[in-house]
């Protein structure tokens, strides 16, 4: 029993593991005017030694590390911008993280993008600065080949940046009064000593169909929609929305009105936003544009048609407890207004269920 | 066998001699072809055309002046719809790009699609125009 078990925990956790791939990152010299350092060595203290898991050129997710190890392949990028000579300065660079990550961020957009977390070090061991990096690029949706070649483009391109804002660092260091100089004031382009930034992951992209069923005073309906969304942790997140709604009148107020019965089909157009409560756990806000066709049967039983246009707000909450496919709820109230015969303004609550994949 | 062993050598010698120049110079020339396209940037560049899925498009009559000046101690003037607007920039080698900042804080990232003595073509990285390649011409 016990061995069943064992090969069971290693059957699955074989079935989880990536394939790896590796790259290297290609020597273009770069030009740093009258450099004062050189690295001596490079220290790999990253937690996680490979750099990410990314869709390869055949969208297959693979486990991305550096051919020859990180601090074999940094020390020959920065030794071709840094070379050693006798009159600089030993410095010791320590890379804290580097991720490469991927994700569609928008409907027809997908985001590269590298974060590196580099300190630098004199020979005495005294910490001299820390830099971090996100280097960022956006491609169409379909550029898988395109994203996965250009990675170790976006590598060099953050450690470009991160050596260029230490060596800012040591001119506006020594150089106190930039106006007494002839320096040009370049600290906007790179972050100050004490500005450091968290590494905070690429938002996921959620893709959700739900049906909702919607109550109110006088109709009953239910919409069904498409929704998709980037994932943040603190921004405002505005999803990509399209639906479909029916609702019908309740027969007392419809007959109350002069009509027997009343049906109405709109698109909603709109603007809804998610602010991330904890994970798995959104506030949804939302304000839309309603259009679409109301169809009358009076007590005659005469058919008749009616444009509706409106305009309508909800508010709700959205719980999403599985990132990567599952079940998702959601509950809310709405109001409504409208070019409606019968009803022309309305308050009501909705129930949401669906899926996220 | 004498002289074909001394011709043997001179070959080989002058295969030696000729392998070493060429490594040399191909070590040497690549900075020098990086030294001259970062050259290349520090000039004035007038914007001539913009080109969308390969069609060339004519620069409206309110951008009829417009240009970009990087300057080698990295500052900027750039001129957008007769607007002038300053700035500093920084030359990024590997990733391909200058990203600028204005006086006002605004930020703008513009990957160097192609670069020659003559022409400059941008392609900015702002949501609507992303696909828009931004050819600029320099009077030689």
């Amino acid at each position: 029993m016990k061995k069943t078990i064992h090969i069971l925990v290693a059957f699955f956790s074989c079935t989880i593991c990536f394939s790896q791939t590796t790259i290297d990152l290609k020597i273009v010299p770069f030009e740093i005017e009258n450099p004062s350092f050189y690295i001596k060595k490079v220290v790999d203290n990253r937690q996680e030694k490979h750099l990410g898991v990314i869709a390869n050129n055949f969208n297959k997710k693979v486990q991305l590390r550096f051919e020859n190890g990180a601090t074999t392949t940094i020390k020959r990028f920065v030794d071709s911008a840094l070379p050693e000579t006798s009159d600089r300065l030993a410095i010791t660079l320590s890379l804290k993280n580097l991720k490469v990550e991927e994700a569609q961020t928008s409907i027809d957009k997908r985001t590269a993008r590298v974060y590196v977390e580099l300190y630098f070090y004199a020979e005495n061991g005294d910490e001299l600065y820390k830099v971090t990096r996100y280097e960022d690029q956006v491609f169409p949706e379909s550029d898988i080949t395109e994203i996965y070649e250009t990675h170790e483009q976006r590598i060099r391109a953050a450690l470009e940046y991160c050596l260029r804002s230490f060596i800012n660092f040591q001119k506006t260091s020594s150089t106190h009064d930039l106006t007494k100089g002839n320096m040009v004031d370049t600290t906007a382009l790179y972050p100050e000593k004490g500005a450091f930034e968290n590494y905070v992951p690429l938002g996921k992209w959620f893709n959700m169909l739900t049906i909702k069923r919607m109550t109110d005073k006088y109709n009953e309906g239910w919409n069904i929609s498409y929704t998709g969304f980037s994932d943040h942790e603190t921004d405002f997140i505005i999803p990509f929305v399209i639906g479909f709604s029916q609702s019908r009148a309740k027969s007392n107020i419809v007959q109350e009105r002069g009509y027997n019965s009343v049906d109405s089909y709109s698109l909603g157009f709109g603007f809804n936003g998610f602010i991330k409560i904890t994970p798995g756990l959104y506030v949804d806000l939302g304000i839309n544009v309603p259009i679409g066709m109301e169809l009358l049967r009076n007590l005659e039983n005469k058919k008749s048609s009616n444009f509706l246009i409106g305009l309508s707000a909800n508010q709700g909450i959205k719980i999403i407890p599985w990132k990567d496919s599952g079940i998702v709820f959601g509950a809310g109230v709405f109001q409504r207004w409208q070019t409606s015969k019968v009803i022309n303004r309305n308050f009501g609550f909705a129930l949401e269920l669906g899926i996220n994949f | 066998m004498k002289i074909r062993s001394e011709s043997l050598r001179t070959s080989i010698r002058a295969i030696i001699l000729t392998s070493l120049l060429s490594i040399i110079m191909s070590v040497g020339s690549k900075p020098k072809d990086h030294q001259s396209k970062t050259n290349m940037l520090f000039n004035m560049w007038h914007l001539n055309t913009y080109i969308i899925d390969g069609e060339s498009h004519l620069p409206s009559k309110k951008e009829k002046d417009d240009y970009i000046l990087f300057e080698e101690d990295m500052t900027f003037t750039s001129k957008s719809e007769g607007k002038v607007e300053e700035g500093t920039f920084l030359l990024n080698t590997n990733g391909g790009y200058v990203f600028m900042i204005n006086k006002k804080g605004e930020k703008i990232k513009a990957y160097i699609n192609s670069i020659s003595e003559s022409s400059l073509v941008l392609l900015y990285d702002i949501d609507e125009i992303r696909d828009v390649e931004v050819h600029y011409n320099r009077p030689i």
